[in-house]
């Protein structure tokens, strides 16, 4: 990295006052009076699609709980996925998780993915959103996606299975 | 009249977020009215823009998707609830893993179609001139409702992996979603991402124009500042404007424009 680039000041983006852009893009997207434009739009009513068409979705499993029933979060009475003592084997398919994990993480042959406890670290808190802290480089943008991507595996294992969840078990032992 | 671009590919790691972000702020730079909607549970828009710690927006996609919107919002106060100011002219939807659950309810329903348009057509109400469409990078109810109600679809095909399974893949991907969208998708892009300066990437690049020559895009170069910018939670034409991979998507953005009915 160059020494410019280092030194580079930071632009503050999008500027502070977030909530005065949107209200005047508003404006300008839907007119300063926009008492009489509910429901101009005619909604489509809803149609049947075509099952057959397309791909069932990957899982099967009864119909989710609402989401805020389930998270890693409530279940387990911690804060995320904090306190960790081993590291943690979570199994899933590759491809879930996209490309970057298989620099970042140590696979082995049935898929099992070993998550360092330093990389678990990086998770701040899974809240509302689930918000990652993680340093300014490449290889930390790589650790911090598959941390996302492994705990979004998780949670919907958790939610799918509930209580019998395997992932939730091994949670709740730590 | 807004247009309605999905980027997808059945397949992580490609350059699909990349190009949602890049395509959508280069449009907005460009003067025009952008919305980017995150259909990625993982939320990857919103760290990658530099949104994380900004207010959420109070009405979320998948309830609105669930349940409609609520009786007697006007369009602006939907349109309030629903986004967050991202850059100027640019908009977020974003994704979170809410959206995860919503595709039982999509796929238990099995009405995928109208889903998008029921809950977001009221965009067409407005002066909004673009709406882009990030992907999950998998065929499931998000990214089916996102290919449904889209007219134009953008394919990242990653020239950095083996050629062979590149173009085949791709390939196969481009005439499932025809088959799927039973010819509707009126403008297919292809867009050669990640190039190297490798004989092999060249070559792929070089067999997607003569394959696909009116659909081909130029392509976008492997960079070391596209790898960074977005963990800075910067667009590169923030964190590097004068690395080449900018000029690279700016040259996407202006063909994307090039098709504007006038
Ligand atoms: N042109 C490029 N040069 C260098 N790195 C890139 C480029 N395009 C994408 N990447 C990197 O590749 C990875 C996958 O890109 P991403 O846009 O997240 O793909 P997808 O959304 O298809 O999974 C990310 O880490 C991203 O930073
Ligand atoms: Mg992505």
């Amino acid at each position: 990295m160059s020494a410019k680039k280092k030194d580079r000041k930071k632009l503050e983006l999008p500027p502070l006052d977030a909530e005065k852009a949107l209200e005047a893009g508003a404006d300008e997207l839907f007119g300063e009076d926009d008492e009489n434009q509910t429901k101009k739009t005619d909604p489509v009513p809803p149609k049947k699609g075509k099952p057959e068409a397309v791909a069932k979705p990957p899982v099967k499993h009864s119909p989710p709980p609402a989401p805020s029933e389930l998270t890693v979060e409530e279940k387990n009475g911690k804060s995320g996925l904090f306190g960790v003592e081993e590291t943690i084997e979570l199994k899933g398919p590759n491809n879930v998780f996209g490309k970057s994990i298989v620099t970042a993480a140590a696979i082995n042959g049935d898929g099992c993915i070993y998550i360092p406890r330093s990389v678990l670290n990086k998770i701040q808190r899974l809240g509302d959103e689930m918000q990652v802290h993680y340093h300014k480089s490449a290889r930390d943008t790589a650790n911090r996606n598959m941390v996302v991507g492994i705990l979004e595996y998780a949670l919907e294992d958790i939610r799918q299975k509930g209580e019998s969840s395997s992932i939730l078990k091994r949670l709740s032992e730590m | 009249m807004l247009r309605r671009v999905v980027v997808y590919l059945e397949k992580g790691g490609v350059g699909k977020t990349m190009t949602s972000i890049h395509l959508a702020d280069g449009l907005a730079r460009m003067g025009k009215k952008v919305t980017l909607i995150d259909l990625d549970p993982q939320g990857q828009c919103t760290v990658r823009l530099g949104l994380v710690n900004k207010e959420k927006p109070k009405i979320r996609l998948s309830e609105v998707i669930r349940s409609g919107w609520p009786e007697g919002m006007s369009n602006k106060e939907r349109f309030k609830n629903l986004v967050m100011y991202a850059r100027p002219n640019l908009f977020l939807i974003p994704g979170s893993r809410d959206l995860t659950p919503i595709q039982f309810q999509l796929a238990s329903t099995g009405d995928w179609e109208g889903s998008l348009q029921r809950a977001l057509g009221f965009f067409e109400d407005s002066a909004m001139d673009y709406v882009i469409m990030d992907t999950n990078p998998s065929w499931t109810p998000l990214s089916a409702i996102a290919l449904f109600w889209g007219t134009e679809l953008v394919f990242p095909v990653e020239t950095s992996s083996s050629a062979a399974y590149s173009i085949s893949h791709f390939q196969d991907e481009l005439v499932k979603v025809q088959e799927r969208k039973e010819g509707e998708l009126e403008v297919v892009y292809i867009l050669p991402t990640r190039k190297k300066n490798t004989r092999e990437s060249e070559g792929i690049v070089e067999d997607l124009k003569t394959a696909y020559p009116d659909k081909f895009c130029e392509p976008i170069r492997e960079r070391t500042a596209m790898a960074e910018c977005g963990g800075h939670g910067e667009t590169i034409w923030e964190y590097q404007p004068n690395d080449d991979s900018a000029e690279d998507y700016m040259n996407f953005v202006k063909k994307v424009m090039s098709r504007e009915v006038r």
